[in-house]
């Protein structure tokens, strides 16, 4: 204990989890925050070595493989993958049982972690278009690419997905519950963020936001304007 | 989560003010500090049109000061303004390269380079935080030695999105408190984060503090812990939190 008796409250913030932060209005604060090691937790190690070993084995021919694409567009594909995404009437169990499935020995982490790279990997697989990657997942989401042709890209595109998810995931059940999830409320396609237009700044490429400098300068000389609206 | 009578910044507490800093802090105005209209209510660390309004600016600790007293003293104030700056890190970390540093410091069993930020500033950031304490946790904890140290300083109220980070972390109230929202990785299927190949794909798309549950309805089967923390003598709260 500190021996002034003062309580010192340290927050201990594992990886990987949320967190919200709202500094208390009025207050000046001041934190300290202490990042250890990179990424490498031992969990999402785990997980990353489950993904090398699945096979995602896309058909060579392209040309074929384009066919994943015709596949998600099909009408009767497209009803399904609508359905998830918008909610509609879907075979899917209830959301709450699905969210169940997703936590499994751990916190989430290998659900959540496997999620993101199954997103990055369809969009990649699909001509880096986030609308392609978005319908190609509500349709599988909805268990539509089963219906596809059995010798197709589309259907052997899906199988690679399938595979992967089910090898980490390690029963169908909690695979389709983690492809439910991450397509819910058209969180994909038809898309919850608003698009995005011209640059974006960010801390990582450490630029200063090159639309503001006349705010900036006037902020830094201390004339306050309001904000554009 | 919450350790109390943790010594780590306790030599900190009471000594570093935004006045003290604002007089140590004798490096380059290089200190990042975020900007967003005093509505939007978020620093995101991303700024453009899609992903919120604001920015960032580079300054030196006084000109922070300075800054937030000028918008405070304003009827309206038009802004917030929330800093965070970057004083130690590993050399390992590739992508802090670019940053100058301005000295090395042999802490908690790594040698880390610090920013340059003055004498004073450096050797309170030497002697006065318990690395001792921190690798002995962090061994028990089975994490990973010291990669990096941040400041963070704000006034105003303004809140981080909800998102997380890829890396374990200790963080300390120096001065006044933070409340916090922490939620399992689980809940990724609860707050909709942005598409893995958005530049804002760790953050969640809900307004926590606001929920559109009209577009966002997983978000109300949400479940987390809510703490408040903060340096002084109150008891810290670390109570259930469901959607509200």
């Amino acid at each position: 204990m500190a021996d002034d008796g003062l309580p010192h409250q340290v927050l201990w913030l594992p990886s990987f989890w949320w967190h919200y932060v709202h500094q208390v209005a009025g207050d000046e604060t001041l934190s300290l925050n202490f990042w250890m090691g990179a990424t490498r937790d031992e969990r999402a190690r785990a997980c990353f070595a489950a993904e090398q070993a699945a096979q995602y084995a896309p058909p060579e021919d392209d040309a074929v493989g384009a066919s994943a694409l015709a596949a998600a567009r099909d009408a009767t594909t497209l009803d399904a993958a609508v359905a998830v995404g918008r909610r509609g009437p879907s075979p899917c169990p209830s959301p709450a049982t699905d969210d169940m499935q997703l936590v499994g020995t751990d916190d989430g982490l290998v659900s959540m972690q496997l999620s993101r790279h199954i997103e990055t990997e369809t969009f990649r697989m699909l001509g880096e278009d986030p609308k392609h990657a978005g319908l190609f997942l509500n349709a599988l989401a909805a268990g539509a690419d089963v219906r596809w042709p059995a010798v197709s890209g589309g259907r052997e595109r899906a199988l690679g997905v399938r595979k992967h998810l089910l090898s980490v995931m390690g029963t169908a059940e909690r695979a389709n519950a983690l492809l439910r999830a991450m397509t819910r409320d058209g969180r994909l396609h038809p898309g919850l963020a608003p698009p995005l237009k011209g640059p974006v700044v960010g801390t990582d490429e450490l630029e200063v936001t090159p639309a503001w400098a006349d705010e900036v300068e006037q902020m830094v000389t201390g004339k306050l304007i309001p904000p554009r609206s | 989560m919450i350790i109390t009578g943790a010594p780590l910044v306790r030599q900190l507490v009471g000594r570093w003010t935004f006045d003290y800093l604002a007089k140590v802090y004798t490096g380059p105005p290089s200190l990042n500090v975020h900007f967003a209209p005093r509505n939007s209510r978020r620093y995101n660390r991303f700024y453009g049109q899609g992903v919120g309004q604001g920015g960032i600016l580079m300054m030196t600790f006084s000109q922070f000061v300075s800054t937030v007293a000028k918008n405070e003293a304003a009827e309206k104030p038009p802004w917030r303004y929330y800093l965070q700056a970057m004083l130690l890190w590993s050399r390992h970390e590739k992508h802090n390269c670019k940053y100058e540093h301005g000295g090395e410091l042999d802490v908690a069993g790594e040698r880390l380079y610090h920013a340059s930020m003055g004498r004073t500033m450096a050797e309170d950031l030497a002697h006065q935080v318990d690395y001792e304490w921190l690798r002995h946790v962090a061994e028990m904890s089975g994490c990973e030695g010291l990669s990096e140290v941040n400041l963070w300083a704000g006034r105003s109220g303004g809140c981080t999105p909800l998102h997380y980070d890829t890396t374990n972390n200790f963080l300390c109230q120096v001065c006044g408190r933070k409340r916090l929202l922490l939620l399992p990785p689980s809940a990724f299927a609860h707050v909709y984060p942005y598409p893995a190949t958005h530049p804002m794909h760790f953050f969640g798309m809900v307004d926590v503090e606001r929920p559109d549950l009209g577009r966002f309805p997983a978000f109300a089967r949400a479940q987390g812990l809510e703490a408040l923390i903060e340096p002084g003598e109150v008891p810290c709260l670390l109570s259930p939190f469901d959607c509200p």
